[in-house]
């Protein structure tokens, strides 16, 4: 039985939630979530993995979950065709025909109001087209009492022109743990704007391959890893130039308390014949605990002359005479703190797409 | 300035017999000083004779250690003081080389400092209205671009930009007791003048002010009531404003001389 259900302002809010075929998790996690969202017009669409096709989406300005079932091929008034292709959750969206910003949530998949404790995996491919940007946040969340793994496996299609402001956002219940595989595609003169951010995850591993397949595309990538306690978490980025005249950018963070461990590698790869190439990958750490664990490779592979490629990684602590400047003016030590780390991340913070910030600022807040 | 009065004056500051290790290299070793409240005092000295050593002891700064000696800074052991407790009491230090810190802008710094200091003393922060007015006025009488408040802290700024940006804290901020480490170097002459407008705004008589300097050209802008020289760790010899000319015509190389024979 497949459940597509649309949220639509005009039709009474539902509350018959027991219809659908979604446990109290589900709800909960939407009442948790949505109020983060509710700025800009959100719509969210709930994939939970494994379960054939439940998904439905909600609008951030109804109370509740006001909702409406809808079939496949999709919801052509929003600009979102739907298949599925034996376990992928396929998505094409039209970005001239999407009204706001779009929200999926990925949960775990549960027969009944019980999670699973095992592993869970889910697979979705999102094609999108037109040249008017999409914005587009992914949740993966785990509710508070979920102690199992999910394996995630999304993939982006970016067609001709097309631009896509997307933003990762892993959220686990500090025991679960997670694998999130992402592969974007690219044509021409497409213009790919990613982040990606975990929080929460006793061991987390985030593996994104972009692959640059005509010319003058863009990628951009803005990540942070903040790990904590006994976390682990890695972070293995991949941008593959493979035609001419193409860019990438590659900004990531890694903040690292406690006893948590951190790896990152990121790689460029150019391409025989991917001529006036230019890529940067940054990758910098601040370790804040003498225990804590951080591991970086940056990697170059370069199969052509005429490119531009930069990169570089560090691994350091807060800067103790910045710390001290901030103190001598005043500013209390644990405030002082607080704003270097926000200043740390900010290249990355500054890049994100409003609709995501507020919860993110209130991951953060929490993971502080 | 006579004697009668400064006795009448309120200590600010008084240093005695002063040891201090860094990195287990004894800096300074018998410093004495004296600072009463309405004076300006200056202290010259070679590189390496621990001017910049007491300058960041004074704010507070980790890395120092006080191997005997005191410091009595308002009636309080400065000693027992945090950075951050020293600066709620008072003292700020104008830094020799301001920290520059990309991703802070200006404007958030000098906010969150004064509205610190404003709550240890019981005051009602300033929104930002208010605080902008405040600021802005301060800026134009250091002829500081207004750009410089919403760009990153020190990120970037000339010299000149980074001098006066630390005038425009003290004078923010309001201290008792004011240290500026080499504030005039780094300065042309246009700047130079601006800068010790900006500190000589700020003289009154409840405050003091301690510029540390190499050269004689600030204090003919900011004409001191004493002037120490600091060598090897001591002071050597203290005299009025005349001492500075003095130095600037025969260099150190006579006191030291007349220091180790002393």
């Amino acid at each position: 039985m497949e459940h597509l259900i649309l949220a639509d302002r005009q039709t009474q809010k539902s509350r018959d939630l027991a219809s659908l075929t979604h446990p109290e998790y589900t709800e909960n996690a939407l009442h948790t979530l949505m109020p983060f969202f509710k700025s800009e017009n959100a719509c969210f669409l709930i994939c939970k993995q494994n379960e054939v096709g439940s998904l439905f989406l909600s609008d951030s300005q109804s109370q509740g979950i006001a909702s409406q079932a809808i079939t496949s091929p999709g919801i052509p008034s929003h600009g979102i065709a739907y298949h599925r292709d034996k376990e992928t959750h396929c998505f094409s969206i039209n970005s001239k025909k999407v009204r706001g910003p779009l929200i999926f949530l990925h949960l775990p998949s549960a027969s009944d109001n019980k999670l699973p404790q095992t592993s869970a995996t889910s697979l979705t491919r999102v094609t999108v087209e037109g040249a008017t940007p999409l914005t587009l946040v992914e949740l993966y969340y785990h509710p508070a009492h979920f102690l199992g793994e999910t394996t995630a496996n999304a993939q982006f299609i970016l067609q001709e022109n097309a631009t896509l402001k997307h933003v990762q956002i892993q959220k686990g219940s500090k025991k679960s743990k997670q694998i999130l595989h992402t592969t974007v595609a690219q044509r021409a003169t497409s213009h790919y704007q990613g982040a990606v951010f975990a929080f929460d995850l006793l061991s987390g591993t985030t593996l994104l391959d972009i692959h640059l397949q005509a010319a003058f595309s863009k990628a951009e990538v803005y990540a942070l890893m903040a790990l904590k306690q006994v976390e682990e978490g890695q972070l293995f980025l991949t941008t593959y130039h493979e035609k001419p005249d193409c860019e990438s950018k590659v900004i990531t963070r890694g903040l690292i308390s406690d006893e948590a461990k951190g790896e990152f590698s990121g790689k460029i790869i150019v391409s025989e014949g991917a001529i006036q190439t230019r890529a940067k990958l940054e990758n910098k750490n601040l370790l804040l605990s003498k225990q804590a664990e951080m591991t970086t490779r940056p990697f170059l592979e370069i199969y052509n002359d005429d490119v531009q490629c930069a990169h570089g990684a560090t691994v350091g602590q807060l800067d103790g005479e910045a710390l001290f400047y901030l103190n001598s003016r005043g500013i209390p030590e644990p405030m002082a703190k607080k704003m270097l780390l926000e200043a740390f991340i900010q290249p990355v913070l500054s890049e994100i797409p409003s609709v995501a910030r507020p919860y993110l600022e209130e991951c953060l807040r929490d993971d502080a | 300035m006579g004697n009668s009065q400064m006795n009448e004056a309120k200590t600010i500051l008084n240093i005695q017999n002063l040891y201090v290790e860094v990195e287990n290299k004894t800096i300074l070793q018998g410093l004495n000083l004296q600072i009463n409240a309405g004076e300006v005092h200056a202290i010259m000295g070679p590189n390496g004779s621990g001017k910049s050593t007491l300058a960041n002891l004074l704010a507070r700064k980790h890395g120092y250690t006080v191997v005997k000696g005191s410091i009595d800074y308002l009636g309080q052991d400065l000693l027992n003081l945090s950075a951050e407790e020293s600066a709620w009491l008072g003292i700020f230090l104008g830094f020799q080389y301001p920290v520059a810190i990309p991703g802070v802008s200006n404007i958030q710094f000098l906010k969150s400092s004064l509205n610190a200091m404003r709550a240890k003393q019981a005051k009602p922060p300033l929104d930002a209205v208010d605080f902008l007015k405040i600021v802005k006025e301060k800026m134009q009488q250091l002829e500081m671009p207004e750009d410089l408040l919403y760009r990153s802290l020190n990120d970037g700024f000339s010299g000149g930009e980074k001098k006066r940006n630390e005038i425009l804290q003290m004078s923010l901020l309001e201290p008792r007791l004011a240290v500026l480490d080499e504030t005039d170097s780094g300065l042309d002459i246009d700047a130079l003048k601006i800068v010790a407008e900006g500190i000589n705004r700020l003289r009154n008589s409840e405050r003091a002010i301690l510029l540390i300097t190499h050269y004689q050209r600030l204090l003919d802008y900011v004409e001191p009531d004493y002037i120490h020289v600091l060598s090897k760790g001591k002071m050597i010899r203290s005299g009025d404003k005349s001492l500075g000319l003095e130095l600037e015509d025969k260099g150190y190389g006579w006191l030291s001389v007349a220091g180790s024979t002393s």
